[in-house]
């Protein structure tokens, strides 16, 4: 394709692993294996070619909101599209307060609620290779970071929710923050 | 991997259990001092460091990245603790009961209104929805509007105000539950949902009558209060609403699957109380169904299907559902705002009348109308391919026609030579000599028009762009059916209806040719005896093939030849006549009147087989033409669209293989003909030469056969059957079944005739 044509092409991979990181961030943790947020990611990013002359905006700050406004509405769909199937969610009760505890966070994030990806170009590079690392992480080590440093999770909650004793995701977290900084060194 | 199991040895654990404390302790609230830590746990000192200069490093990357919300919804921003809603909150004069609902706007609260102590709902709005105070302002005039509303259907609201920045309207509280709850009750109780859709219909006029539009009925909107009467809320209120996501994201926010097509293609100014109609036939539809119109997995693929597609017909997802209902659900349903209901008042009355028994105004389409409605919605494809149809009809068996047309030539030159005053019935043809045509001219055409028939596919593809299988396939059938029509009409129809004629008539001629070059001879006084014996070896295989039956006229030649008849049946009686009369009788005169006779071709005679020859070559070039252009114009369909899985071969089978089934299915169609006509020389076909198909009723049959799936593919396209739609292309096996029983009786045939000829050469002679 021509690259004059359609200077946004390269960006769709360059956020992706971004992209996912904010699902994952929105999603409740609990939804874990119920929804996967790397499909809502990809199913946006297809809308996000397929809409691209919608966009009217210029730089790649502007993009990337749009794209992230877009995900929030497709998480929130997937939210209620999960809802809709699983009939049998009063049942659950706990996956039923996750469902909706998510649905609230994205109602919010939708409304602003929350700040947008960074508008200078440097912190957001950082992003954007932060969340590429994270995203290189062995599952176990990634999700016991993501639940401790961004969800603020207490080491018990997240010990119970991972089905391990919090001595061993205190492991995960220290293999995960030494892995994490490598990367970034290796990169930087 | 590692960090699979968990821990390692056991300096690890210590490294592991010491840093889980630390965190513990950090959550407690006591923030450690790090260097305390180091100097308490000095055996692990090193691993210790390195945690927390790790932690500190992501620290400073980590601001870069958003952090998670709060786990509490943002309605209380502050306020809010760990998954547990509001407890005790106020709103200007209101105390927050509990929360009731909770939807794309906002929150709905059972509240107490403290100053007069009556139990409300208030419904707060995320001021993150707005985007300016103009906007804020509008929202607020939008909804005093809806608050003029007095209808006994209508949810009242008592008051709209600001909070702390947000916005919220308190109403009456209505404890009976949404319809949305009631749907899989009501799919069961067809008069009860239409009396409440009635009444609903009702409200929703009387505030169109006062210029509020709804924009955003659905089952969810429709509370039903303690007496199971319809209560209409959120007036007014969706409008704004889907103005504001609009301006904000360029996308379209509501509920696409109740939203009329005219709303979600976001034209503004397009959606007016005609809007609401289509909302209160969505909420029909899901009350005989218990589905809405439209699901799919995204909302844009809702709103694709909102644009696009017709609703499958209620019946067909609820066989239980009432066909009048149906009706009236549809035309509420209808794209074209014109064509539902004037007014949901007039929704109303219909929906009484069906109370009552009475005759309705909504009827369901018929197939005429669905043809009609296809072909203005898809006038450009229809002209398209009319356009390739007949393009392909007319230029694809020209070559041919030249070829058959130059083969007349040599006849036309005989009726000259011997008749001059010969008169055709089409005298244009014989006025041109064809021949004359060079011969890279006949080639180019011969060749070119099944290159064209192949290429039609791709035109299709790049004029009409089918959409789907089953609209590739009506296109290819369609433009195959319109190819073959003109072919026949203005090509293959005339010439064959001239060739059957000039055959015979080229047969005819022949023998006038000869029986003057018999009376010539004699004429001349040459060897009288060579005539004579030629006249009477002619006499004896007449009377060998017994033509002296079939011709009366001969008959009476048998007896004394002086006996010559004045009139003749047919032109070759009177050649035959005249063949003998010259040879025997030598009356000089008769011969010259018989050469200068006005010879006249009969095209009319042969109008019969002429028609039968050109009606069976349609249904041939017609299906070809489908089967190819359907094929070729599928491949390039199939290969536009993207989301096939795989790459490179993989994806390329995977587009054609639908295509090479197709293929393999019509093969038999293909080789059926030729069978017959290789079996011809061998006088094994019942066919005559060129009369192949005409000559065999069985294949006569199937061919006809032929007809009904592309009926079928019609049908199916236009109602949206996809299983038809396959189902047609499979049916196409069952005349190739058919053909290839048929040829396995004409080889058997063959084989049987040839054993008997092997052990009984007698015959052979």
């Amino acid at each position: 394709m021509d690259r004059e044509a359609d200077p946004r092409e390269p960006l769709f991979g360059r956020f992706r692993n971004y992209l996912c990181f904010l699902a994952r961030l929105h999603l409740d943790p609990r939804l874990r294996g119920k929804l996967e947020p790397s499909d809502v990611v990809q199913h946006t990013l297809l809308e996000a070619h397929a809409g691209r002359d919608q966009f009217r905006g210029g730089g790649e700050a502007e993009w990337l909101a749009w794209v992230r406004r877009m995900l929030a509405r497709n998480l929130a769909d997937a939210l209620k599209a999960f809802t809709r199937q699983r009939r049998d969610l009063a049942r659950e009760r706990p996956l039923q307060e996750a469902v909706q505890a998510s649905s609230a966070r994205l109602e919010a994030w939708l409304a602003d609620g929350a700040p947008g990806p960074p508008e200078e170009v440097e912190r957001r590079e950082r992003a954007v290779r932060l969340a590429d690392a994270l995203e290189e992480l062995p599952e176990a080590q990634r999700e016991a970071l993501l639940l401790h440093h961004w969800h603020g999770w207490p080491l018990a909650r997240i010990a119970e929710h991972m089905g391990r004793g919090p001595e061993a995701v205190a492991g995960l977290l220290k293999r995960g923050l030494k892995r994490l900084r490598e990367r970034l060194d290796e990169e930087g | 991997m590692a960090e699979a199991t968990d821990g390692g040895g056991p300096r690890e654990k210590r490294v592991d259990a010491v840093i889980a404390a630390y965190l513990e302790a950090a959550e407690a609230g006591a923030l450690p001092d790090e260097a305390e830590w180091l100097a308490r746990h000095a055996d692990v000192a090193d691993e210790l460091t390195v945690f927390f200069a790790d932690r500190r490093r992501l620290a400073d990357f980590a601001a870069d990245l958003p952090p998670a919300l709060a786990e509490a919804p943002t309605v209380a921003p502050g306020t809010a603790a760990e998954s547990s809603p509001i407890t005790v909150r106020c709103i200007g004069d209101y105390e927050l009961l509990e929360e009731i609902a909770r939807g794309g706007m906002g929150v709905v609260f059972k509240a107490r209104q403290v100053s007069l102590n009556r139990i409300v709902a208030l419904k707060m709005i995320l001021t993150g929805q707005f985007a300016s105070a103009a906007e804020v302002q509008r929202f607020r005039t939008e909804a005093e509007a809806a608050a003029n509303l007095d209808h006994p259907n209508i949810v009242p609201i008592y008051e709209v105000g600001e909070h702390e920045g947000q916005q919220y309207f308190s109403m009456k509280l209505v404890e009976g539950g949404s319809l949305a709850a009631e749907v899989p009750k009501l799919v069961g109780e067809p008069r009860r949902a239409a009396q409440l859709l009635a009444a609903a219909a009702r409200a929703v006029h009387h505030a169109h009558q006062r210029g509020v539009i709804h924009r955003d009925l659905k089952p969810a909107n429709i509370l039903l209060d303690r007496d199971g009467q319809p209560q209409i809320t959120d007036f007014g209120l969706a409008k704004r609403a889907a103005d504001v996501g609009q301006t904000h994201s360029g996308a379209i926010v509501g509920t696409p699957s109740y939203m009329a097509p005219e709303q979600a293609s976001g034209r503004k100014g397009a959606v007016t109380t005609l809007a609401d109609v289509y909302g209160l036939g969505a909420i029909l539809y899901e009350l005989l169904t218990g589905r809405p119109p439209f699901t799919g997995a995204t909302p844009l693929d809702v709103m694709m299907q909102v644009l696009e597609k017709e609703p499958e017909p209620p019946t067909k997802v609820n066989p239980k559902a009432d066909g009048d209902l149906e009706a009236i659900c549809l035309k509420c349903l209808q794209k074209d705002p014109s064509r539902r209901y004037p007014t949901a008042a007039a929704l109303a009355e219909e929906l009484e009348h069906w109370l009552a028994g009475e005759p309705l105004t909504a009827r369901p389409p018929s197939t005429a109308q669905l043809i009609l409605r296809w072909l203005r919605k898809n006038i450009r494809a229809a002209a398209w391919v009319l356009l390739i149809g007949v393009l392909c009809g007319v230029v694809g068996p020209l070559g041919m026609g030249l070829v058959v047309l130059q083969s007349f030539d040599s006849g036309f030159s005989i009726a000259h030579a011997v008749s001059p005053e010969s008169q055709w019935e089409i005298p244009w043809l014989t006025s041109f000599h064809w021949s004359l045509v060079p011969v890279w001219v006949v080639a180019l055409l011969f060749f070119g028009g099944p290159l064209l028939f192949l290429a039609s596919g791709w035109l299709l593809q790049r004029t009409v762009r089918p959409r789907d299988r089953g609209a590739d396939v009506l296109t290819g059938m369609a433009t195959g059916a319109v190819a073959g029509l003109t072919a026949y009409a203005l090509v293959i129809g005339p010439l064959y209806l001239v060739n059957t004629a000039v055959l015979k008539a080229q047969a005819e001629l022949g023998d006038l040719q000869e029986a003057a070059h018999i009376a010539v001879l004699s004429e001349a006084g040459k060897p009288s005896d060579n005539s004579v014996a030629e006249a009477q070896a002619l006499k004896i295989e007449w009377m060998e093939k017994d033509l002296d039956s079939r011709h009366p006229g001969l008959q009476k030649l048998s007896d004394p030849y002086n006996q010559v008849p004045e009139e003749f049946s047919s032109n070759r009686e009177r050649v035959q006549v005249f063949r003998i009369y010259g040879g025997f009788v030598r009356k000089e005169q008769r011969v010259v009147d018989c050469l200068r006779v006005n010879y006249q071709i009969h095209l009319m005679d042969e109008m019969v087989a002429g028609v039968w020859w050109s009606a069976f070559s349609t249904i041939l070039g017609a299906m070809t033409a489908c089967i190819v252009s359907s094929a070729v114009a599928g491949f390039f369909v199939r290969r536009e669209h993207r989301n096939l899985s795989g790459r490179g071969l993989k994806r390329w089978l995977a587009a054609m293989l639908p295509y090479v089934e197709l293929l393999l299915f019509s093969m038999p169609f293909f080789l059926l003909p030729l069978a017959d006509m290789m079996l011809m020389p061998a006088g094994l076909s019942p066919s005559v030469y060129g009369f192949g198909v005409v000559g065999s009723p069985p294949l006569a049959l199937i061919y006809f056969l032929l007809l009904v799936p592309l009926a079928m593919a019609l049908v199916g396209v236009l109602r949206q059957w996809s299983g038809l739609t396959r189902w047609t292309v499979y049916l196409l096996l069952l005349p190739h079944i058919l053909a290839l029983v048929w040829l396995f009786v004409l080889v058997r045939r063959w084989w049987r005739a040839a054993r008997q000829r092997r052990t009984n050469p007698a015959t052979q002679g």
